[in-house]
């Protein structure tokens, strides 16, 4: 009898810590050339990566220990409707400083909007594959999100590398690179490698 | 569990070694990688061989086998993406991955013929190796100001397990140390590849190589 309780407890002792060690994964491998920010890869890693004024920032890992839930914080991709001839397509991340020691940040997300006709709709999104932009006559604005301030806008760019079904075919690699200048504020060396869902490009 | 490997590996050699006539071989020649994982990537590499037979006994005998192999081949393609408008928005580089091999086996020799003239034919099995392979990648022509390369490959260093299993074909001289042609084939490491995944996989080398085995310490009878 006391043996088998002894042996109950370690398989049970085995069980949580197999099941602690499988968090959702982090995915964030460093690029050697770009210390701070993650390779552009298109493995949907859902990671976004990139330096502000030299300074590495990386969207945020948020988990619930308590059901096992969580990771890497999504990228939100939607149509904004306007009163204007154009509706505005925006793509936007949280961002945090990709730095332990530091974890102060004036920044908290990133927007990058680019206006489409009012038909826009996910097809049209997915024709964007390889595409550069800016491209007349789209253009490419580029917010920051700052703490208790207004958000400066600039000109942005966006390089879609991967926009494409994946061989599940039931989601899609949205990967690729972007970059900008907001009143002197430098954004450059990003890159974004993400698993969209159909429900995440439903215009 | 390494620790406990190499004594215990020097422990069975110099116990065979008491009373015995040791021999070296030091051999070189050519290998090709024959791991089928490996698509996209041929290798191929110049081995250096050492092998140590503490016992001179024909029929068989326990043998220390070292191999250091120098890569030759390794040729693949990256694709590397840029934002600047006025350069092309995508290139593609050669890529080079050159594999460094440093391996450290116990093996035994199985007698299976020896021929009139003395020459020997052996089969050669080494269940227990430890082999180290040291990945070095480099993109040619590489503007790493402007572009960024799409699932870049990177350097990895791995250490684990290998088996191995050959033939040897010693052909006796006139001064009683032999030709030594041998052909090895090793599997790959016992390992993952980890989380971040490549385009080349471990190497699993099959070896030629051709060398000169001699006695040292000879007995006075």
């Amino acid at each position: 009898m006391k043996k088998r309780l002894i042996l109950y407890k370690l398989v049970i002792c085995v069980t949580v810590i197999s099941l602690s060690g499988c968090k959702p994964p982090r995915n964030f491998f460093e690029d050697t050339d770009d210390p701070g920010l993650s390779r552009l890869t298109s493995r949907e890693y859902n990671i976004v990566t990139a330096y502000i004024n030299d300074s590495a920032y990386i969207n945020p890992y948020n988990y619930n220990a308590t059901n096992n839930s969580g990771g890497n914080s999504p990228v939100i991709i939607k149509v904004i409707h306007t009163n204007s001839t154009m509706d505005t397509l925006t793509i936007a991340w949280q961002i945090v400083p990709n730095d332990t020691a530091n974890n102060i940040s004036w920044y908290s997300n990133i927007t990058l909007s680019m206006p489409v006709p009012k038909s826009f709709s996910a097809s049209d999104f997915l024709m964007w594959n390889g595409k550069r932009f800016p491209q007349d006559p789209t253009t490419v604005t580029i917010q920051l999100g700052q703490y208790g301030s207004a958000t400066p806008t600039g000109d942005g760019s966006i390089y879609f590398i991967k926009l494409s079904p994946d061989t599940t075919y039931q989601t899609y690699i949205f990967s690729g690179l972007f970059a900008g200048n907001i009143d002197g504020i430098q954004i450059t060396k990003g890159r974004f490698d993400f698993k969209l869902s159909q429900s995440d490009i439903t215009f | 569990m390494y620790k406990y490997l190499i004594p215990f590996i020097f422990c069975i050699i110099f116990s065979l070694a008491l009373k015995a006539q040791p021999s070296l071989t030091f051999a070189t020649g050519i290998a090709a990688d024959i791991n089928s994982a490996n698509t996209n990537e041929t290798f191929s590499h110049i081995p250096f061989t050492l092998i140590w037979k503490p016992s001179s006994r024909p029929k068989s005998s326990f043998f220390f086998k070292i191999d250091y192999a120098i890569p030759v081949s390794g040729n693949n393609v990256g694709d590397a993406y840029t934002l600047n408008p006025s350069l092309p928005a995508m290139v593609t580089l050669p890529e080079t991955v050159r594999p460094y091999l440093f391996t450290v086996s116990l093996g035994l020799h199985i007698h299976l013929y020896t021929s009139e003239n003395k020459s020997i034919f052996f089969l050669d099995i080494l269940p227990v190796g430890i082999c180290s392979q040291n990945f070095k990648v480099t993109y040619k022509n590489y503007d790493k100001v402007n572009y960024e390369v799409l699932n870049p490959d990177v350097d990895l260093k791995n250490s684990g397990y290998v088996a191995a299993i050959g033939v040897e074909y010693l052909m006796h001289m006139s001064n009683n140390n032999s030709l030594a042609i041998m052909l090895h084939a090793q599997s790959p490491l016992a390992a993952g590849i980890g989380d971040y995944d490549m385009t080349y996989r471990y190497v699993a080398p099959l070896q030629l190589t051709v060398g000169y085995n001699f006695f040292y310490n000879k007995k006075r009878k």
